[in-house]
């Protein structure tokens, strides 16, 4: 009966951290999707200072998130995204325009899907 | 290479706590979905081992969930008649009253050549020489023999010896089994001089020491060589 409760009790605490990691991917993604955002602005109005400034605060929010991204996505998607950021802001200081509109476009898909593909929907299901 | 050791090392652990978790089955005995749980935690800790671009998440929640199916599949199927044989199903008769059912044969498609087999293989080689014959939900056959090819058994010839006591070890590998010591009510001393019969100086010098189900103490010395 004790092995049943606590068999209970750990079943609940995984339900429950795995409703918990959709939301944290969600929220956290949702930021840097903002900043993404702001950067792509300041690349259309060629203010490549501020696109810099908003990259760096890209790159401090990934440092922020990485760790809890890295415990439950496969390490190839972590090591895209890094990548991705990497570019973005060489892209920016060589003011390459084609370029990082390019590499925006491909992190912002990524930034969006993962989330979308953690959820619990009958698409993730089958 | 480093990080695939723990990962390794971290998964065996799992595997074996959720193993002593899932209870005393062996494999030959273990109902469909316990068989079934036993073969995916096996695959599911094989993944995250091998790729460490896999979160060790991935393959640890899966085993846990696992476990607890399996733990309260268990716990209903303990509770309620009609859900264990709603997962397990029931046994088969397959001989009954010395006659083989063939619909029950035809329906669970098993073969005369399946049936002959199990029975040669738990010595019975004469199919007619079988009163019942049951398939368990485990798959194993459980056999009655007629009466005239029964063992005889020690009533039939009007022995009736006491009853076997539980064995119960006293030294093992040259440590004491204090617990059982208490139990037999056998004191360190009175131990020595029991183990000196068999040529055992001290305890630490002793194998193994039992006490057998007539209640007759055997030791036996380490290899000294």
């Amino acid at each position: 009966m004790r092995v049943v409760i606590v068999t209970l009790i750990t079943t609940i605490f995984v339900l429950v951290f795995s409703i918990f990691s959709v939301y944290i991917l969600d929220s956290t993604a949702t930021e840097m999707l903002n900043v993404l955002n702001e950067i792509d602005r300041a690349i259309n109005d060629r203010h490549w200072e501020s696109a810099l400034n908003q990259a760096n605060i890209l790159k401090e929010q990934w440092q922020k998130n990485h760790l809890i991204w890295t415990i439950l996505l496969d390490h190839s998607v972590i090591d895209n995204i890094q990548l991705s950021i990497a570019h973005i802001k060489a892209f920016i200081i060589s003011q390459d325009y084609a370029q990082v509109k390019a590499e925006i476009a491909g992190l912002y898909l990524f930034l969006k899907d993962i989330p979308e593909n953690e959820k619990l929907t009958i698409r993730n299901v089958f | 290479m480093l990080i695939t050791i723990i990962r390794t090392i971290i998964l065996y652990i799992m595997v074996v706590f959720v193993m002593r978790l899932m209870g005393k089955r062996q494999i030959g005995e273990l109902q469909p979905f316990e068989f079934v749980v036993t073969l995916m935690i096996a695959d599911l800790a094989a993944v995250p081992m091998e790729d460490s671009g896999i979160p060790l998440l991935k393959g640890i929640i899966p085993i846990i969930i696992l476990l607890a199916a399996q733990i309260f599949i268990s716990y209903f199927s303990m509770r309620s008649q009609t859900f264990r044989q709603i997962v397990c199903g029931s046994p088969s008769i397959l001989i009954s009253k010395g006659k083989i059912m063939e619909n029950e044969l035809h329906e669970i498609r098993y073969s005369i050549n399946d049936l002959v087999e199990q029975l040669r293989l738990k010595g019975y080689p004469n199919i007619n020489e079988i009163e019942y014959a049951i398939l368990e939900t485990n798959g194993e056959l459980s056999v009655i023999p007629k009466a005239r090819v029964e063992e005889v058994k020690l009533k039939d010839i009007n022995i009736f010896p006491s009853e076997p006591r539980m064995p119960i070890t006293l030294i093992i590998d040259g440590k004491l089994q204090r617990d059982n010591l208490a139990k037999v009510n056998i004191t360190k001393e009175s131990l020595q001089q029991k183990l000196i019969k068999f040529n055992i100086k001290k305890p630490e010098e002793t194998l193994v020491a039992i006490l057998d189900t007539e209640g007759n103490f055997y030791a036996q010395p380490k290899n000294t060589a």
